[in-house]
């Protein structure tokens, strides 16, 4: 009798052990390997964020959280973004170093005071027919990179960047309006971010 | 050496895209903006330009949200007028509420020769619009007097501004007096956000005392109602490319729409 039981068991627990070794190869894809630090650039003050390169280091993603505080020009903002950036070129400066120029856009939700995903209940439906906290922001980035000295163990890197962000608003903005220049809709910032594994 | 001419030219095209850039954005609802009051200054420009005349010629634009080349050329369009005191912009210059928006609007609104004065729309509170408005221009509702006429601007933006009431008891006390009284309104009373108990305290204070005219925007249409014994007139958006011209003589208010 236990013995069918035991030989069951082991039977079930087959499926069940492949599962979880795919379970570990996806979390080992899945898992970030890069962190990021950004001063402005639409996301707040300072914003962090994690994330992990795909397709040779050409394309990266990231899940960032921003934060702008009350005490910087009277106004509290959170935002929590979805980025991807894609290489558009890269060149070696030195052995251990390269320049990167990327593109990239952003979804970035704002938490802030009045802004709406879904205006409140007192409004009658589609009075305001966009949301007005979440923004897809598109940018342009160059970047450099320096890899550790124990890289190849280690495959880890730094990697200064900046890039001009703006916001999809402004975009339709500027393509509405002549007189709207180009550089009126570009913002500027900078980061940091530490390649760890 | 390669090494520190690479860092070198960095250091050079980053200096360079900043001083072309030139601008950083912490975010799209922030409020970095010094207190300029710029009503309060355009309004003593009024004062001291006309303080004598009888009769009294302003022009009124409305709505213009993110119509940048229509803006632009409607203030072109004024320019080439003459007689004018001055010039209003009834409300909604933002289309998010967000501060580039109001910095885009007053660059091309301060290219008008005569003063003009913004007062608030209910686009214009959303995010920290409120704020930034404060800061640029100075109070939502607020009045001031020229000659024998006191021009009221009353904020009444009930959804945007939290669902909350508009300050009646102020505009009461506004509108009291002897003064020949033209009141500014973003929203006309008629509308939906002041439908019921809002409507009837703005009619019954409308009732009680004497106005010369009662001008809105909001709604992006010319209308013209009788109501209260006043005429109230919607002025459309910009986007329509039209202005009112206001001629005030004594008591009487007489508009005229101009296509530009």
């Amino acid at each position: 009798m236990w013995n069918k039981i035991l030989s069951i068991l082991i039977i079930l627990s087959g499926p069940l052990s492949l599962n979880a070794e795919k379970l570990s190869m996806f979390s080992k894809n899945a898992l970030p390997t890069i962190f990021l630090m950004q001063y402005a650039g639409n996301m707040g003050l300072i914003s962090i964020g994690l994330g992990r390169e795909f397709n040779r280091n050409k394309i990266e993603t990231f899940l960032i959280y921003g934060v702008l505080p009350n005490q910087v020009n009277g106004v509290g903002a959170q935002t929590l973004s979805l980025k991807a950036t894609g290489r558009i070129t890269q060149s070696l400066i030195s052995r251990d170093c390269n320049l990167k120029i990327y593109t990239g856009i952003a979804v970035i939700s704002n938490f802030t005071n009045n802004v709406h995903l879904n205006f409140p209940d007192y409004y009658p439906s589609s009075y305001y027919d966009f949301p007005t906290s979440l923004h897809a922001a598109p940018s342009i980035g160059a970047s450099i990179t320096w890899k550790q000295r124990d890289y190849i163990q280690t495959n880890s890197s730094y990697t200064l960047f900046a890039e001009f962000s703006t916001i999809d608003y402004y975009l339709i903005n500027l393509l509405n309006n002549k007189s709207m220049k180009f550089p009126d809709i570009w913002n500027l910032s900078f980061g940091v971010s530490w390649k760890f594994r | 050496m390669f090494w520190n001419k690479s860092i070198q030219k960095v250091i050079i095209y980053c200096s360079m895209v900043v001083s072309i850039g030139g601008c950083i954005s912490y975010n799209l609802y922030d409020a970095d903006i010094s207190s300029s009051n710029l009503n309060n200054k355009n309004i003593s420009r009024i004062s001291s330009n006309i303080f004598t005349k009888d009769t009294l010629n302003f022009v009124i634009i409305a709505d213009t949200h993110n119509n940048y080349d229509d803006l632009k050329d409607a203030i072109r369009s004024i320019n080439q007028l003459t007689d004018l005191s001055f010039v209003i912009c009834c409300g909604d210059v933002t289309l998010l509420g967000a501060e580039d928006e109001f910095k885009w609007y007053w660059d091309l609104a301060k290219k008008s020769k005569f003063p003009i004065i913004t007062m608030i729309g209910n686009h214009d509170y959303l995010g920290s619009g409120k704020l930034v408005f404060n800061r640029l221009f100075g109070l939502t509702s607020f009045s001031f007097q020229v000659g024998e006429y006191k021009f009221v601007f009353f904020d009444n933006t009930v959804w945007e501004n939290n669902n909350t009431s508009p300050d009646f008891y102020w505009l009461n006390e506004q509108l009291s007096g002897d003064k020949n009284k033209v009141l500014f309104a973003h929203i006309p009373i008629w509308s939906d956000q002041m439908e019921g108990k809002y409507e009837q305290r703005f009619d019954s204070i409308l009732n009680n005392n004497i106005l010369t005219s009662v001008f809105y925007g909001h709604e992006h249409s010319n209308k013209d109602v009788m109501r209260n014994n006043i005429t109230h007139y919607v002025i459309g958006n910009i986007a329509d490319r039209q202005f009112a011209i206001v001629k005030l003589i004594g008591s009487t208010a007489s508009l005229k729409r101009i296509s530009f």
